[in-house]
């Protein structure tokens, strides 16, 4: 008891600067009280408080020399968070069915997300291999760009198919790999088979295709038996191709020279079989003959077109020149459509599914955060004694306060990472189960989990409030 | 000037609640002052104002009229977050009901005395642990307090009240809620602190046993506090 007489000195000689709350030294009785006596713990404290100043983060208390007793408590941010994970990793299943909603939330945004990119990428991976590189033409007045009235002029029939001549100037453009003319008839016609050897099978009804002998090549049709020449082309000759749909309805595996089909009546040299129409898938299904073999019937004028096979990126370009090519005096004759076009629309159409993803998601997210805010509410109803023996130990209401948000904030955060992993899950299952490759925004589950901790911080506010604002006496009178 | 090594300066001291008809007045100008290392036992039936005391004198509460000096600070000039701070430092609370948070151990309860004055964990764990093996629960820090005994948990209440090295240590009925067996072990801890320690303690008591055992002795009556030290202490306090 040796130092005691001095402490007890120290005290009365604050006394004279009255009002002043604090010893003026810092190493006061608070520092060696017990520690002369063998409190061998709270020599410890000592010493860790003077440690501290270098390590902690401060709420509340700023200054930099040691605090004085009267001095305001003081809590680490990094306490705070751990207060909160001893809270909540000791109730794991009341956390989690605390930030279910948030989860939903997150985890519909993300699947959603992913597979709309997902999605997009299949399309754009076979869609514009395709169609970036091909541009159809048709009569303007078949698409009905024009009003009715214009349509009846005397040439309009003569401007399908177009002349030789004019194919060969949309052949020579600067990036044209391939002109194919592609006709079909308006209504199925019979079609019946008569082979060498067999009798003439039970006609079928199929459509007539026309096609010319460059446009067979250039749509990248897969031919078995043989195609015909550009001199069937010029002279018009009755040859044919069936397709193998059509084939197979008429029974026919393969083609043996002197098969012949009749169409309509009419007999044609059956040269081959179109097993794929490439470009124009509609070969494979019809009865193919040359376009200019087709006046024996009644063809569709709005079905006429030229498909003209550009190269990779091209088509724009031939687009913009292909009626003058086709048409130098009258370019206004042909419509010019690249089917690229459609990136316009299937981005207004991925818009419009993001747009829904958020939207559905920021209303699940409004429910997480109206469960998180409430679940919180009930926590700090039911954790009004904690609240008392808190402030009893030194707790300030913003402290308290602290502890609610951030205890929201982390069972928010806990959502977001349990809705990032199921929603990466539904992804990738969806797409494995597709044969997709799936496309993933690394961004989104850490966002996920940020934008849950958010809603969980917002749904703290009012609890917080509530539980900042409890009397200390009043919270320990509670059970 | 004999008390200047006062811990607790109380001078007319009043708390009243509620206004007009409602008014009560929980406490009428207490004057009484505690040196440090006393032992001190505050008696009187329920409802008399020990609690609204012990909550004037823990800082939870601020008396509507009078002084109260804590360790020569005017409590009276300093807002919550000051308050709070000789909470964290100077103050140790030992409840009747214990108030230990449940789902945590018994050292991670005792931590908490020291998590408002921003002591790094590690430290604050270190310190738990030996404040722990001082009150005889060594071998129970780790353990979850609902699966301790009645006297365990005030035990480790007790570890939280002084494991920051307070200066004053109020309990409330500490025994209330104990049987005779685990009554004396606890009270013999307390004893332990205040003759070897020195640590100055104000305890709540119902048991005229318990008062007994303590030398000085405040009862509480209808508000006033009457002082067994009598004269003396009302001097002491005239002349902070």
């Amino acid at each position: 008891m040796g130092e005691t007489p001095v402490e007890h000195a120290e005290p009365a000689e604050a006394e004279p600067g009255a009002g002043v709350p604090a010893p003026t030294s810092p190493a006061g009785p608070a520092a060696t009280g017990h520690g002369a006596t063998g409190h061998s713990a709270s020599g410890r404290v000592t010493r860790a408080r003077r440690r501290r100043r270098a390590v902690t983060l401060r709420m509340g208390w700023r200054g930099r020399r040691e605090p004085t007793r009267a001095d305001p408590s003081r809590l680490r941010a990094l306490d705070v968070v751990h207060e909160s994970w001893l809270e909540l990793s000791r109730r794991p299943l009341r956390t989690v069915l605390t930030g279910l909603g948030v989860a939903l939330g997150t985890g519909a945004v993300i699947a959603t997300q992913g597979l709309v990119s997902t999605v997009r990428y299949q399309v754009s991976d076979e869609f514009d291999a395709q169609l970036a590189t091909q541009v159809e033409v048709r009569l303007r007045s078949a698409v009905g760009d024009e009003p009715v009235g214009a349509v009846a002029t005397p040439d309009a029939g003569a401007g399908f198919p177009p002349s030789a001549g004019d194919l060969d100037r949309v052949a020579a453009l600067s990036g044209v790999e391939g002109v194919a003319v592609l006709r079909d008839s308006q209504q199925e016609v019979p079609v019946g088979l008569a082979r060498v050897t067999d009798r003439t099978t039970a006609g079928e009804a199929a459509y007539v295709r026309g096609v010319d002998a460059a446009g067979l090549e250039a749509v990248g049709a897969r031919i078995t038996g043989q195609a015909w020449s550009s001199w069937h082309d010029a002279t018009g000759q009755r040859v044919a191709l069936l397709g193998r749909r059509t084939a197979d309805e008429l029974g026919l595996g393969e083609v043996r020279p002197g098969d012949q089909v009749f169409v309509d009546g009419l007999g044609f040299t059956l040269l081959g079989i179109v097993e794929d129409g490439g470009r124009a898938r509609g070969l494979a299904n019809g009865v193919v003959v040359p376009a200019t073999a087709t006046g024996h019937f009644l063809m569709s004028e709005e079905r006429d077109r030229v498909l003209v096979v550009t190269a990779p990126g091209a088509a724009k370009d031939v687009e913009a020149v292909l009626p003058v090519a086709l048409s130098p005096t009258d370019p206004e004759r042909y419509s010019a459509y690249s089917p690229t076009r459609s990136d316009t629309l299937r981005r207004a159409v991925d818009g419009s599914f993001h747009s829904l993803a958020l939207a559905l998601g920021a209303v699940v997210m409004g429910l997480g955060l109206v469960s998180i805010g409430n679940a919180t509410l009930t926590s700090v109803l039911q954790r009004i004694n904690e609240i008392g023996i808190r402030r009893a130990l030194g707790a300030r209401p913003r402290h308290i306060a602290a502890h609610i948000v951030v205890d929201a904030a982390l069972t928010g955060a806990a959502g977001g990472l349990i809705g990032a992993v199921g929603g990466l899950a539904a992804t990738l299952a969806v797409t494995a189960q597709q044969g997709w490759q799936p496309v993933l925004d690394p961004r989104l589950p850490p966002l996920g989990i940020v934008a849950g901790a958010l809603v969980g911080a917002v749904a703290g506010l009012y609890p917080a409030r509530v539980g900042s604002r409890l009397q200390p006496t009043e919270a320990l009178r509670r059970e | 000037m004999s008390g200047s090594g006062a811990i607790v300066t109380c001078a007319g001291v009043s708390k009243t609640y509620g206004e007009g008809v409602a008014r009560v007045e929980a406490l009428k100008g207490a004057s009484f002052a505690v040196g440090r290392g006393e032992q001190v036992a505050v008696c009187g039936p329920s409802g008399s104002g020990k609690s609204t005391l012990m909550n004037v004198l823990g800082l939870l509460d601020v008396p509507t009229e009078g002084s109260y000096e804590l360790l020569g600070i005017d409590v009276s000039a300093l807002g919550e977050p000051g308050r709070a701070g000789l909470r964290s430092r100077v103050i140790g609370f030992v409840f009747q009901s214990f108030h230990l948070l449940g789902a945590r151990s018994a050292a991670e309860n005792v931590e908490l005395a020291l998590l408002y004055s921003a002591v790094p964990r590690r430290h604050r764990s270190a310190v738990a642990r030996e404040t722990l093996a001082r009150v005889g629960l060594a071998h129970r820090a780790d353990a979850d307090v609902t699966t301790l005994s009645g006297g365990e948990r005030q035990r480790v209440a007790i570890a939280r009240a002084i494991a920051h090295g307070p200066e004053l240590l109020l309990a409330d009925e500490p025994t209330g809620n104990l049987d005779t067996a685990t009554s004396d072990q606890v009270l013999s801890v307390l004893d332990d602190l205040n003759t070897g320690d020195g640590l100055t303690q104000i305890v709540v008591t119902h048991s005229e046993a318990l008062a007994a055992r303590i030398g000085r002795r405040l009862d509480v009556l209808d508000g006033v506090v009457t002082d067994s030290a009598g004269v003396a202490a009302a001097g002491r306090a005239d002349g902070g």
